[in-house]
């Protein structure tokens, strides 16, 4: 049988760059051409981004697409005219929205949400963000990206990838910077060492930063060693994506490095563990919201990863039931978070070198249907803590949930504005760390959200 | 109705013929398989020989459609190169070894899998991730064929198809590096022993053992423990990884 049998392997890319194919070509020329028309007519200083920053990121998915009326963007008890608020559906404690800060506004959280209150001065808070979909996976792929997918299918790379080849913080130098904990990763021209490491469940971490089962002598571990960095292969050239030989041999001295520094430690999760003691776990429990956010916050605090997604909680799609299930996940996810951030915020405590993003795939329905649950609706809500100026951003409509037009300069409402997308959001954070945006281009950078 | 049932005889006949003709080939593959040669020549079976160019179909009165040159190797690649998807991986592996790797489930999606609930599209990047876990299942299945190799008679051997752990001997050795190659890597590399798909594997085998007291104890369980070495490997080599 044939194979591929070219030679010449020696096209290593560069890490952390995207690599100079014909569409990155066409995108820099034609970005040369819009600067020399725009400069003219507009400042060009949120097109420039600054060198590369050190940031810590993670990216905090709630599974099944989030209510934002339990959540990020509620209303008080009372009659709207689209809107159902479901107030008798809800068990007491869940009924009245809480009063923060958020920035210099005041404003309500949802009563699960109430646990996030004491970091809302470091969050930026999204609302009326159009996600302009009803299916699971395209929100999801749009909130990984920033970019509007094909059909289901995302396009371009996980906005983590993009973070995880920001420099390293100054006391870390990351061993797997990319993570990625039951949620997809793209790395679409990345160097290899933005691909994430993905794992299904937040314990497979201690089975990767252990050795191998059926380890052999250290002598003949040696020999195969010697052997793999000795092989020949002819695949590179012509691999669809980061190269593999440059990818694998990455990946080996990541996890001899692992090995050597024994990392696995810790993550212990028992009762009386520093972990245990920060989100309240008692053992290593994948079901567990806590537990998943500890697993992400240590990755990040001990430096071993630069850039970790995980999904924080699932079960939302609640068509039917509405009142019985969605307060309660969302709680349990708002706290698990919350932990999360004060662990965080421990190494950093304003997350001026930190961003945390948290988003579902689209929101649900203003009005409860006839069993007692919520659809899928395209308004959404998503929340920055970190990185930006804090403040509430946009707006839905008071009655319907709608989406409304925004004056993108400082998120009022505007009828002769725009609609606030993904892409506005994804354009910015990237900005603010200074990565590049101009694969983000259904949005622009929101100037006024720039510390 | 004169014309469709005509048509119907017709359609019968092209039917008859085409099953006729499968058959044939079955039968001709399973003829030629079963010496377990790899022939890319000598003449083709008839059924082949009659679509060739020229040939006028005598059924339908036209010339027949033209084939591809089966075996050419100088057809332009099509598309690029890709890793092995998670699936992929586990069945060529349990190809490759014999063996069913029983951890797979649980390791799927770190191998990529989609689960297709919030997963939808196969991960193919190749992370410290993917490498630690594809580690182990090579160790594992690899492990298991040296196991049950024992028990097979050498030419049922999956791994030790041509060597002989109670002796160590280069001949054998060089022959059977080249057979698993081939059989992993889908090369049918000639037993040289100056090949560099060949080299590290003839090392692995033969160099002396980093800090041991004595430089190659030459024992069968060290002779089995490189080759189980070489069988995980070649499991792992970016050739067995894509396609």
């Amino acid at each position: 049988m044939e194979r591929h049998d070219e030679t010449d392997c020696s096209c290593e890319p560069t890490e952390g760059t995207p690599r100079l194919g014909r569409r990155r070509l066409l995108e820099l020329g034609a970005g040369a051409t819009t600067l020399a028309t725009l400069s003219s007519v507009m400042p060009l200083a949120p097109l420039f981004a600054d060198a590369p920053r050190p940031k810590r990121y993670v990216s905090v998915y709630f599974s099944g697409g989030w209510d934002v009326l339990m959540g990020p963007d509620p209303r008080l008890p009372g009659t709207y005219g689209g809107l159902d608020v479901g107030t008798e559906l809800l068990a007491p404690q869940y009924q009245n929205p809480v009063a923060v800060n958020v920035g210099p506004t005041s404003t309500y959280l949802a009563a699960p949400f109430a646990s996030l209150a004491g970091h809302t001065d470091v969050l930026t808070l999204f609302r009326g963000v159009n996600f302009n979909t009803v299916s699971h996976a395209a929100g999801q792929a749009y909130g990984i990206t920033g970019i509007a997918p094909a059909g289901n299918t995302a396009r371009g790379s996980s906005l983590a990838t993009a973070m995880s080849t920001l420099p390293p913080m100054p006391t870390s130098s990351p061993i797997i910077p990319n993570v990625a904990i039951g949620i997809p990763s793209y790395n679409s021209g990345y160097g290899p060492s933005a691909s994430a490491m993905r794992l299904a469940t937040a314990s497979q971490i201690l089975h990767m930063l252990s050795a191998p089962g059926q380890q052999f002598s250290a002598g003949v571990e040696a020999l195969l060693d010697a052997a793999r960095n000795d092989i020949t292969t002819c695949v590179s050239p012509r691999f669809d994506g980061p190269q593999l030989d440059a990818e694998q041999r990455l990946s080996r001295q990541r996890l001899a490095r692992i090995a050597r520094e024994q990392l696995a430690s810790r993550f212990d999760a028992t009762a009386g563990s520093r972990l245990s003691t920060l989100y309240g776990l008692n053992g290593a429990n994948d079901a567990d919201s806590n537990y998943r956010a500890a697993v992400a916050g240590e990755l990040i605090a001990s430096g071993i990863a630069q850039s970790v997604s995980l999904t924080v909680v699932e079960g939302l799609d609640t068509h039917t039931l509405w009142g019985s299930q969605q307060p309660m996940l969302m709680e349990r996810g708002a706290t698990a978070l919350s932990r999360l951030l004060t662990h965080l915020r421990e190494s950093d405590p304003m997350l001026t070198d930190t961003q945390v993003v948290v988003f579902s795939e689209f929101s649900r329905t203003p009005r409860i249907n006839t069993t007692q649950g919520r659809d899928h609706h395209f308004t959404n809500s998503v929340m920055v803590f970190g990185g930006l100026r804090p403040g509430v951003f946009g707006a839905t409509g008071e009655h319907d949930l709608g989406v409304i037009n925004l004056d993108l300069r400082t998120g009022a409402a505007n009828t002769s504005g725009e609609q606030l997308r993904p892409d506005h959001i994804a354009a910015t954070l990237a900005h603010a760390v200074g990565l590049p945006t101009s694969q983000f281009r259904n949005g622009h950078v929101l100037e006024e959200l720039l510390p | 109705m004169a014309p469709k049932a005509t048509t119907t005889v017709r359609i019968a006949s092209s039917l008859r013929v085409g099953i006729t003709s499968l058959a044939a080939v079955g039968v001709a593959s399973l003829l030629g398989a079963c010496d377990g040669a790899i022939s890319s020549g000598g003449e083709r079976p008839e059924v082949l020989q009659a679509s060739a160019p020229g040939h006028v179909d005598e059924e339908f009165g036209r010339p027949a459609p033209m084939r591809e040159e089966i075996g050419s190797g100088s057809l332009t690649p099509a598309r690029s190169i890709r890793r092995l998807s998670a699936d992929q991986l586990a069945r060529a592996l349990a190809v490759a070894t014999g063996e069913s790797w029983t951890s797979y489930e649980q390791f799927a999606d770190a191998l990529g899998r989609p689960d297709w609930l919030q997963t939808t599209s196969e991960g193919l990047s190749v992370s410290a991730g993917v490498e630690r876990v594809w580690n182990d299942a090579a160790r594992a299945t690899c492990a298991l064929a040296m196991t049950h190799d024992d028990a097979r008679a050498a030419s049922e051997r999956v791994i030790l198809r041509y060597v002989d752990l109670s002796h160590q001997d280069d001949a054998d050795d060089l022959e059977n590096v080249a057979y698993l190659v081939r059989r992993f890597h889908s090369f049918d590399v000639p037993a040289d022993e100056a090949d560099p798909r060949l080299v590290p594997w003839l090392r692995l085998l033969r160099a002396p053992l980093p800090g041991a007291a004595d430089d190659f104890a030459d024992t069968p369980a060290e002779r089995r423990e490189r080759w189980q070495a070489v069988c995980v490997g070649l499991a792992l080599h970016p050739d067995f990884l894509s396609y």
